[in-house]
């Protein structure tokens, strides 16, 4: 049984409404996390908190996701898993993102259910 | 698992995909286009067989349950064709359908992959099939 009280999540996300959406979902299921806007932020984030995951949204302003995850990948090598969300879906988009590294692929709108279960895919 | 494997590493290879469900098919073909593969694809066995006969692929992507031939036919007139017997087969089976997993072990198949596909589970669960044919091994080493 995934024990989802013992996750910390940081979410990526610039846009208010899916920072809304994120922190709903994920206080709904009890899931610690921390919000930032930026990558340079999360960037930070990572070098001082032992995070369970990171989600990533792909269009961030400034560094985007794709440089985001290498960056973290590059600090905290595989021990984070990331995760990249995106309104743009696209069949090809969700396999570029899994073959560049990223550890899951969810795509927007969210439904609550099936984005914890992609999260425990990977997280266990 | 995914990001070990350059994005060529299976340039040049013929690979045949077989699946009647547009979505599988997509996500398939995709993903082994993305690491260079030559696809082909077909959305019934007969198709599907004939293009394996066409093309000899370095191996075949086949889901089960197909109108015109199921999987279970492209296995069988495979097994029984000797220019083809060697060429390895990995069946998609449907998550409820556990049975069919052993039944295609028996019937020849490689291995077996579960539906549905997603980009992170096939990619992950491909190469670690892959890996494990012989004389796949080394092709498919992972990039430095």
């Amino acid at each position: 049984m995934t024990d989802l009280h013992s996750w910390n999540l940081l979410v990526v996300e610039d846009d208010p409404d899916g920072q809304e959406v994120l922190a709903h979902i994920l206080g709904f299921h009890e899931i610690r996390h921390e919000i930032v806007s930026t990558a340079e932020e999360a960037l930070e984030r990572v070098k001082v908190t032992p995070y369970t995951a990171a989600i990533i949204d792909l269009q961030l302003p400034g560094m985007d996701g794709w440089r985001l995850m290498q960056a973290i990948r590059a600090v905290a090598g595989g021990v984070l898993p990331c995760f990249a969300i995106t309104a743009y879906h696209s069949a090809s988009l969700a396999v570029k993102a899994i073959a560049d590294g990223f550890a899951g692929y969810i795509p927007k709108p969210f439904e609550a259910a099936s984005f914890v279960r992609e999260l425990s895919r990977v997280i266990g | 698992m995914s990001s070990e494997f350059a994005s060529d590493v299976l340039h040049e290879w013929v690979v045949v995909v077989i699946d009647d469900e547009p979505d599988s098919l997509e996500v398939a073909q995709l993903v082994l286009e993305y690491y260079g593969a030559d696809v082909k694809t077909a959305v019934n066995g007969a198709d599907g067989l004939a293009a394996i006969r066409q093309y000899r692929p370095r191996f075949v992507v086949c889901d089960i349950s197909m109108p015109v031939l199921d999987g279970w036919g492209v296995i069988r007139e495979m097994q029984h064709d000797p220019a083809l017997t060697h060429i390895p087969a990995i069946a998609l089976t449907a998550h409820a359908m556990v049975g069919d997993r052993e039944r295609a072990l028996s019937a020849g198949f490689h291995s077996y992959l579960p539906k549905p596909l997603t980009p992170a589970t096939f990619i992950n669960d491909l190469f670690r099939l892959l890996v494990d044919i012989p004389e796949f091994k080394i092709a498919l080493s992972p990039r430095s």
